[in-house]
């Protein structure tokens, strides 16, 4: 049978399947090029003052982002607060998921218990398990200092000065069955026989840890980093499901103001706003690769 | 395989299906012998009762003429679709333009914005010609505020709908009952005392007992807390919302319409564009200067003395600690503010005397209303307890007997979709919109759903049948201006879009420290209203 042949009857054999192929693709050529694409275009664009005719602007957009960045105090506010929320995530994400994991990994007492506690944040809606939190921080908790110890107590979700950190804690653990369950996932696909291997050689628990079952694991760890600096950009540490546009200045970070503008903001603006995303994809990419680079040179090999 | 194919091709119909059912015609079944007319409704807190007896009265009013000449269809079908989001203004901008339905009432409409994209039919006929049954036009019934907001370039493409305002509501029956009511000559006394002019400085009038001033509000406030009554409450989880309301209110009543909505015109209106701002203090007192304002120097707004009083109306609330405890607090919903408010009465030994609400709390609180009638019985029913809104106190007795003016945020409109081509659809469209406009379609939203529309018109006999509540906002509504939160031109509110939101919205940056929620600011962060007010800049 000739190629061709061949071919047109596999063709026949499959265009069933491949019919199911053609929705999705239209959604991602619409979805995905032609969106992006679009946003590409809308950061060189200006609106008249009545958004009914655009023109080309050149980087006039990208300027008064810089100008935004450097001038306005809600964006620099914002800015801090999304370090912050960056490097308290990454820390706490690349060390309690591990140590939780390698103690399940090991099947120690109570190790089901921490699954479900861990894993449960993942299961449940985020907008129930933002109310419930919601609740305990400014209802149950006040409510418990102040009938056991006296102690006169604001609202953690309330009081302006405690709601970031409130907001990291909570963000921080609602993240932590992910990187719990790849970090498990990983630990499980070591090599028994090396496990046995290095027991037999008198590693120890920690050893063991150190050893073999950190290095195999490293590798995930250091897409968390890498992938995560990006988020500085976009992470709204889920204000939004707490608080949605009323928010207030001193909790917002650069992901929760981008999308309060966008949310607040007519066709006018989206050429600002459209050049703020380019401006962040241009510098987070070659960082992203730096850092990359970093790791992978300098860190522990297998 | 065939399995797998028969599995896969079930699968792809179950879902598809509700895209079907969820897209599909909501309006009922279609009924050919007459003429359809699609009207979309902002389903919020007014629902949409009111709305299916204007239906009524139109299809049984016309139910013999035939609106398509060359048919044999008789009479209308107005076929009615509700929705939130998807009727609200931002929504409608994208979707209007090929949506099927024909008649809008609504809210969130950035009007000028919407005539800009030739998404409205032009109205200018209808607006002038005197209404079914009467001797008035739709100009007739709407104030120069209004007419100047809606008139572009001498025509009309939409027409005001229902007013929606916010401000202090208070309980009548307590104030009675404790006596809360400011007397003639000082004092306190009951509904039945000789009560003291109101805000309006009409003696006995619909506002008197009320606070006049602001020394008579915070007066009252330490009076309540004597008395163990909580003197006001409001939403915690919007915080910033509803104390938003307060300050805005504040702001509005005490600079005016003209000064206040310099915010939104930036001084293009002619003959409108002066204003006095604050260049400094006198121990306490602000030191005014008078300023004309344009486009170039709108941040100069920031320092209008109304800014400053409301914000020192609200320190003074906090500082004395008049507010309720839950409202600092993050949980507290509008419905569970609501419900303390109502329940405070019965269930706690500090009744709340106040709450910050708009004027459809009562509509909102209704499954409220319900629990407590058949916990406490007919008297403490929707009907039976009484409220009031109150007017804003003036900031001092020389800016009595100025008629209050209220802030209506919410861009209410109707209007006909600007797809329409069919001149026969059109003219039925513009009769339903006069035919809701009459007095006795204005009356009747009224008796259903106690709040009012944004046109003078006389209820009558029908006063009797609202509940204390609504004849109370009506009578407010009647003896107040109102102020409007959209600009002149699309064109101006985006010249000023840099500029209006930061001062508009109460910005301040104290130091480092970046605050937009005063109240926040007050209670959290000790921030005091002078340090507040000096921070509010553009840049």
């Amino acid at each position: 049978m000739s190629k061709k042949v061949i071919l047109s009857q596999k063709v026949k054999d499959n265009i069933f399947y491949y019919s199911f192929f053609i929705v999705p693709l239209l959604v991602f050529t619409f979805g995905f090029v032609f969106i992006n694409g679009n946003s590409i275009l809308l950061a060189f664009k200006g609106y008249n003052n009545d958004a009914t005719q655009s023109y080309w602007v050149g980087f006039k957009n990208f300027g008064d982002v810089i100008q935004g960045f450097i001038s306005n105090p809600s964006i620099g506010t914002a800015l801090r607060n999304s370090i912050k929320a960056y490097v308290v995530s990454t820390a706490v994400s690349m060390t309690i998921p591990v140590f939780f994991a390698y103690y399940i990994y090991k099947k120690l007492p109570g190790s089901s218990v921490f699954k479900v506690i861990l894993f449960l944040p993942s299961i449940i809606s985020s907008i129930i398990s933002a109310v419930i939190f919601k609740y305990i921080g400014d209802r149950v908790l006040p409510d418990l200092m102040l009938r056991l110890f006296d102690i006169k107590m604001t609202g953690l979700f309330s009081d302006p000065g405690k709601i970031f950190n409130s907001m990291l804690f909570y963000c921080t653990w609602m993240g932590l069955g992910g990187g719990l369950l790849v970090q498990l996932g990983a630990m499980n696909a070591v090599d028994k026989s090396v496990v046995e291997a290095g027991l037999i050689d008198g590693i120890g628990f920690w050893g063991e840890f150190w050893h073999i079952v950190l290095p195999k694991t490293y590798q995930i760890l250091t897409i968390g980093l890498i992938l995560g600096f990006n988020t500085i950009f976009t992470s709204d540490i889920e204000i939004y499901a707490f608080y949605g546009l009323d928010a207030s200045e001193e909790v917002k970070t650069l992901g929760y103001f981008f999308n309060e503008q966008t949310l607040k903001g007519t066709l006018v603006d989206y050429p600002f706003l459209a050049a703020w995303g380019l401006l962040i994809t241009v510098l987070s990419v070659p960082v992203t690769f730096f850092l990359r680079h970093i790791i992978y040179k300098y860190g522990p090999q297998e | 395989m065939k399995i797998t194919k028969f599995l896969s091709i079930l699968l792809a119909f179950i879902m598809v299906l509700p895209i079907y059912y969820g897209c599909g015609n909501k309006g009922g079944e279609i009924d050919s012998t007459k003429t359809q007319l699609y009207v979309g409704n902002f389903n919020g807190g007014y629902g949409d009762i009111w709305l299916q007896k204007l239906k009524e009265r139109f299809e049984e009013t016309y139910k013999d003429e035939c609106f398509e000449p060359g048919t044999d269809k008789k009479g209308v079908q107005i076929v009615i679709q509700n929705g939130k989001q998807t009727m609200e203004g931002p929504s409608l901008l994208d979707t209007m333009s090929v949506s099927q339905i024909e008649v809008f009432f609504t809210e969130g409409v950035e009007y000028q914005q919407f005539v800009a994209k030739n998404l409205f039919l032009d109205i200018s006929d209808i607006v002038s010609e005197k209404l079914p049954g009467e001797n008035k036009s739709i100009l007739d019934k709407i104030d120069a505020g209004q007419k100047d907001y809606l008139n572009i370039n001498d025509k009309y493409y939409g027409i005001p709908h229902y007013d929606s305002y916010r401000g202090i509501i208070y309980d009548w029956d307590l104030f009675n009952e404790r006596g809360l009511f400011l007397q003639e000559g000082g004092g306190y006394t009951d509904a039945n005392g000789a009560l003291a002019t109101g805000p309006s400085g009409i003696p006995n009038g619909y506002d008197a007992g009320l606070p006049a001033t602001y020394q008579d509000f915070f007066d009252l406030c330490d009076y309540m807390m004597q008395q163990n009554i909580t003197p006001i409450s409001w939403s915690g989880e919007y915080l910033s919302t509803y104390t938003g309301y307060l300050l805005y209110g504040l702001y509005a009543d005490c600079e005016g319409a003209d000064s206040y909505n310099l915010l939104n015109n930036a001084g293009t209106i002619s003959g409108k564009n002066s204003t006095k701002i604050i260049t400094g203090f006198n121990g306490d007192e602000p030191i005014l200067e008078s300023i004309t304002i344009s486009l170039s120097n709108m941040e100069e707004l920031a320092k209008q003395p109304g800014r400053y009083y409301s914000l020192k109306f609200l320190e003074e609330i906090v500082k004395n600690n008049w507010y309720s405890t839950l409202s600092s607090n993050s949980t507290q919903t509008q419905v569970a503010a609501q419900a303390d408010f109502l329940y405070s009465k019965y269930q706690t030994d500090s009744p709340i005397a106040m709450l910050v609400e708009g004027q459809w709390w009562m509509e909102e609180a209704s499954d409220t209303f319900r629990d407590m009638e058949s916990l406490y019985g007919a008297e403490a029913s929707k009907i039976s307890r009484k409220f009031g809104y109150m007017p804003m106190p003036k900031i001092s007795t020389d800016r009595l007997g100025k008629p209050t003016l209220i802030y209506d945020t919410n861009g209410s409109l109707c209007f006909i979709n600007g797809n329409m081509t069919d001149q026969n659809k059109i003219k039925l469209a513009k009769e339903f919109l006069k035919f809701a406009s009459t007095d006795q379609s204005l009356i009747e939203f009224t008796t259903l759903t106690g709040c009012t529309k944004c046109y003078n018109y006389d209820l009558g006999d029908e006063m009797d049948s609202l509940s204390y509540f609504s004849r109370s906002i009506y009578e407010v509504s009647s003896n107040s201006e109102f102020a409007y939160s959209y600009s002149p031109s699309y064109e101006v509110r985006n010249q000023i879009k840099e500029v209006t939101p930061r001062i508009k919205e109460y910005y301040t940056q104290i130091d480092d420290n970046v605050y937009n929620i005063p109240a926040q600011a007050f209670i959290f962060k000790n921030v005091n209203a002078l340090d507040y007010f000096n921070g509010i800049k553009v840049k």
